[in-house]
């Protein structure tokens, strides 16, 4: 897995507002982009899995920015729900 | 000779300063102005700040263990997009020869150049100690949110070589050294409270914790600081480190002030030389 590529877009996803908005306006094409990225990690993270993302071992402090802006048409409640659910 | 004159250590909660701005009467007001009162009367020179850094100002492209800013400004916070940044005073003075010591003591720590990013770590704690504004703050960051971290016994180790090094400063350099962060405290993870983006998933741990503090028991503190009882307080809970260094710098200061938030995992200390 390609942990690495997941956590750096999370973290571009805030220090990058050029490329924050390209993901917000076509977040396929964007991470298309991402040559590092799994088929898995690209489409939860276009989906705004987090779910999958925490089970494949991303960390919320990482991941928490996905739904502070919006990706993958995230917001708390939603990243809430999806990271305490039961396991 | 440069003198440790101030040690403190306060949590770096992102919304408390608009909660003590909206009710100035608050407890967690109350709870730092104690640190703030104990941290002017020893009217420091300069302050420095250690924190673990929530992966801002540093990415998994280079991890440092251990790194201190050797610069003249520092900038931030950098994770608040709601906050104004503010550039704030540095010391490379202070910085390099706190560097170099640490690396003569056998601590292999980076160095930060230019101009320094700081998150909420630094910032929220500055904010609430109200010093000088030109006083220079030195930050010391710490990796120790994503593990692998650095041994508590590593920590306090260099908390020791710290005040080493403040001891030998050059010139009459009142220093204070404050740990930012809490003891159990879950953020984004599961086991935040429902609703919530974040959690106090240990509290009987703070407890542990506060109480080793205030009996000054540090050999039992560093003892049962593994990386794994600190996860186990929190995903965030490696943030303790950052006390066990300044533990190791203020052991022959004396202990004003120490308690823990009510129902929270995080603490408020304070310690003084005179």
């Amino acid at each position: 897995m390609s942990l690495f590529a997941v956590h750096r877009i999370c973290h571009l996803v805030q220090r990058d507002v050029a490329f924050r908005d390209a993901l917000l306006a076509a977040p396929g094409d964007t991470l298309a982009g991402v040559s590092d990225l799994t088929r898995r990690e690209r489409a939860a993270l276009e989906s705004g899995d987090v779910a999958t993302l925490y089970d494949m071992g991303a960390h919320p402090l990482l991941l928490a920015r996905l739904q502070r802006y919006g990706i993958g048409g995230l917001d708390q409640d939603s990243y809430v729900r999806q990271i305490q659910r039961p396991r | 000779m440069g003198r440790l004159v101030f040690g403190g250590g306060v949590p770096h909660t992102p919304v408390f300063p608009r909660l003590v701005l909206e009710d100035p009467t608050s407890e967690v007001a109350e709870l730092y102005s104690r640190v703030a009162e104990v941290a002017h009367a020893a009217r420091p020179d300069a302050l420095i700040v250690v924190a673990a850094d929530h992966v801002n100002t540093f990415f998994f492209d280079h991890w440092p263990v251990f790194a201190i800013a050797t610069a003249d400004e520092i900038e931030g916070p950098n994770d608040e997009p709601g906050m104004q940044q503010r550039v704030l005073p540095s010391s490379s003075e202070i910085g390099s020869h706190v560097h170099r010591h640490c690396l003569d003591a056998g601590f292999d720590v980076s160095s930060c150049g230019g101009r320094v990013g700081v998150d909420h770590g630094v910032t929220v704690p500055l904010f609430f100690l109200s010093l000088p504004a030109d006083m220079p703050v030195v930050p010391f960051f710490l990796g120790s949110i994503v593990p692998p971290f650095p041994s508590a016994s590593r920590c306090f180790a260099l908390g020791e070589a710290v005040a080493e090094a403040i001891a030998a400063l050059p010139g009459d350099v009142r220093v204070g050294v404050v740990a930012s962060g809490s003891f159990s405290l879950e953020v984004a993870g599961p086991r935040s409270l429902p609703g919530e983006l974040w959690g106090v998933p240990d509290r009987p741990w703070a407890e542990r914790v506060m109480t080793l503090i205030q009996e000054r028991a540090y050999p039992a503190l560093v003892a049962e600081a593994t990386a794994e009882r600190m996860l186990g307080a929190g995903n965030v809970g490696g943030e303790l480190l950052s006390w066990i260094v300044v533990l190791g710098a203020v052991k022959q200061l004396r202990l004003v002030t120490a308690a823990l938030q009510d129902g929270q995992g995080h603490g408020f200390a304070a310690w003084a030389a005179e």
